[in-house]
């Protein structure tokens, strides 16, 4: 490497401070609009995906007239009789809106679960919590994550909570511990309480649960499972681990690729920009060219020196904008572009990004990049080089 | 030392034939010091840029330094002229945002020598070129005789044994001129090969040519 050239490449830069600081200053801000809302996608896209992971493989859920129902626990002894199945659960389980001016939406809709305390539940963590808080949850109180901690302290609610069940009864319920082992969205939706008070809270009546959740063992199986399951009965709707996945994965590509789309034209337009401001070379940048051809350097040679100058430009732009959407996404937790994930009329409660970077698409970013714009600057310089130096210098 | 035999120079585009050089013979020695007259058009400048190795001939064979400029590929040329030429330009060419060091030593930029061998040979063409006291000034600040000693210096930073001016003293003034020539002087002192394109009288009537070519139409109308 020659350090001569690297020199004169940082000099360069230095010389045109103000068109490299518009070009570095309108890379940084397309990028970290890219990146920022990239971050955000995959945040939530791991969030949503890790919760889905804990369920079980298929859901079982009653409809009557196109609407959920609560099911019959005694479903559960049918159901366990088909072969292949390794354990059937009911599940206590609902949304309860929380209304409050001072949310963003109007209102959040925690979920509430209503956890078995003798059995384990279908998942890790909830068995876990159970185990752990079994003295704080069979005295009928309440355990929520640190998020949903603060947005109940919104309604002045310190100690307790107050409920109000489907026949309009106030029901006052004690907080029992703010639990750490809640992460994600379910360290901010999530309120866990004993199943029977689940059922008061939620309005289900004695041996009935919100749905009915079964576990394979065999992936291979589970389409047959869930047929028999239809068969058996008939007013069920059984949804499995994919479905739910498919309708997630269908939901982010679908804001994802409206992001995409606004994305490609703003970049498209500001790169349009970025060829006419650098890259249409100036009369005094293709005077320089030819001078430096005419004292003696080769086309390598330039082509060297503006590869440096543009390389270090658009290398610490984009280096900037990762920072910067690092900072955007998972310090200041994305503001604006989290709205596009989640719109208002959806009542998620406020919940932190947990940081999460597919490196691949990053990658893929900064190459696209670099490659895209060192060609868009070096083409032009190219040009100007091969032409007879003795033309431009008359 | 330079040697062009039977050289055509023809500019061709769609519509039309331009003969810039037409069949040139010449011979310059070692240490000579030519000046080629004519009017705009007549082939100077074209005829500078053969022997720098920045164009190459249509036709016939150019040798300078006993390198044969008319067979060799481009980059070699070029690496040629690195080493051989330096070269004056009409407008100077200096590069303005630069200090009057950095512009001189742009030419040893793409060469292997090391940082303190090319700020050496910056400074004795500093010296010989009497702007060493601008040395960290921006070329957009200096006056018209300190551009054209700075440009000057540029040419002769990579001890070069051939000097080419175009049309050097064009924008320059009386004094300038005469300054130009008393540099010229003492670069021909240091025995290099000076070949100057100038229509300038002032250039003419002074005494350090060894040999005056007058190009007329592309051709050697005259050799004195």
């Amino acid at each position: 490497m020659n350090l001569k050239l690297l020199n004169y490449s940082l000099t360069s830069i230095l010389r045109k401070k103000n068109k490299n600081l518009i070009l570095f200053f309108g890379l940084l801000f397309s990028l970290t609009l890219l990146i920022s809302s990239l971050f955000t996608s995959f945040s939530i896209k791991s969030m949503v995906l890790s919760d889905i992971s804990s369920l079980p493989e298929i859901t079982v859920q009653k409809v009557l007239g196109g609407r959920t129902e609560q099911i019959e626990i005694d479903r559960i002894y049918e159901i366990q009789k088909i072969r292949g199945i390794s354990s059937v659960k009911e599940r206590v389980w609902g949304y309860y809106f929380f209304p409050h001016r001072r949310l963003s939406n109007g209102g959040v809709n925690f979920s509430i679960v209503g956890v078995d305390l003798y059995l384990d539940e279908y998942n890790q963590t909830l068995t876990n919590l159970t185990q752990k808080y079994h003295d704080i949850l069979n005295s009928d109180k309440l355990l929520l994550g640190k998020e949903a901690m603060e947005t109940i302290k919104l309604g002045y609610f310190e100690d307790f909570f107050d409920f109000y069940t489907p026949d309009g009864k106030k029901t006052r319920v004690p907080i029992g511990e703010v639990v750490e082992e809640l992460v994600g969205f379910e360290a901010s939706s999530t309120l866990i309480v004993s199943q029977d008070l689940g059922r008061e809270i939620l309005g289900l009546n004695d041996g009935y649960a919100t749905d009915i959740v079964v576990k394979v063992p065999n992936d291979a199986e589970i389409d047959n499972i869930k047929d028999q399951i239809i068969r058996l009965y008939p007013d069920t709707r059984v949804i499995t681990k994919d479905d739910i996945h498919s309708a997630y994965n269908a939901m982010f590509d679908f804001k994802g690729g409206f992001f995409l789309a606004l994305f490609v034209i703003s970049s498209f337009a500001l790169f349009l920009l970025i060829f006419e401001k650098s890259s249409g070379l100036g009369e005094l940048e293709k005077r320089e060219i030819a001078t430096l051809r005419a004292i003696g350097w080769r086309i390598n040679d330039i082509i060297k020196v503006k590869f440096i100058e543009h390389f270090i430009l658009v290398f610490s732009a984009t280096i900037s904008s990762i920072i910067a959407s690092y900072i955007i996404v998972f310090i200041f937790d994305a503001p604006l572009i989290k709205e596009i994930f989640f719109s208002s009329n959806e009542a998620s409660p406020p919940f932190t990004m947990i940081p999460n970077i597919e490196l691949l698409s990053i990658l893929g970013i900064i190459a696209i990049t670099l490659i895209l714009y060192l060609a868009l600057v070096l083409i032009p310089i190219w040009k100007s080089a091969i032409i007879d130096p003795s033309e431009s210098l008359k | 030392m330079i040697k062009l035999q039977h050289i055509y120079k023809i500019y061709e585009d769609e519509h039309a034939k331009h003969d810039a050089l037409n069949d040139i013979n010449l011979e310059i020695l070692e240490g000579e010091c030519v000046l080629l007259r004519g009017h705009s058009g007549s082939g100077k400048s074209t005829l500078l840029s053969l022997i720098a190795g920045i164009l190459k001939p249509t036709k016939g064979l150019l040798e300078v330094d006993g390198v044969s400029l008319s067979k060799v590929p481009d980059d070699a040329a070029t690496l040629f002229r690195r080493e051989h030429i330096g070269n004056i330009f009409q407008k100077y060419n200096l590069i303005e945002d630069l200090t009057v060091l950095d512009n001189i030593i742009t030419p040893l930029i793409p060469t292997d020598l090391s940082y303190s061998d090319v700020l050496k040979l910056a400074d004795e063409a500093l010296e010989i070129a009497n702007i060493s006291h601008k040395k960290y000034n921006l070329a957009k600040k200096l006056s018209g005789g300190e551009q054209q000693r700075c440009a000057i210096a540029r040419a002769i930073v990579n001890k070069p044994k051939i000097i080419l001016a175009d049309e050097p003293s064009a924008n320059l003034d009386l004094n300038l001129t005469m300054e130009f020539i008393e540099e010229m002087k003492k670069l021909k002192s240091h025995n290099k090969t000076i070949i100057i394109a100038s229509h300038d009288d002032l250039l003419f009537q002074s005494k350090i040519f060894t040999k005056i070519i007058v190009l007329d139409k592309g051709k050697i109308s005259d050799i004195n």
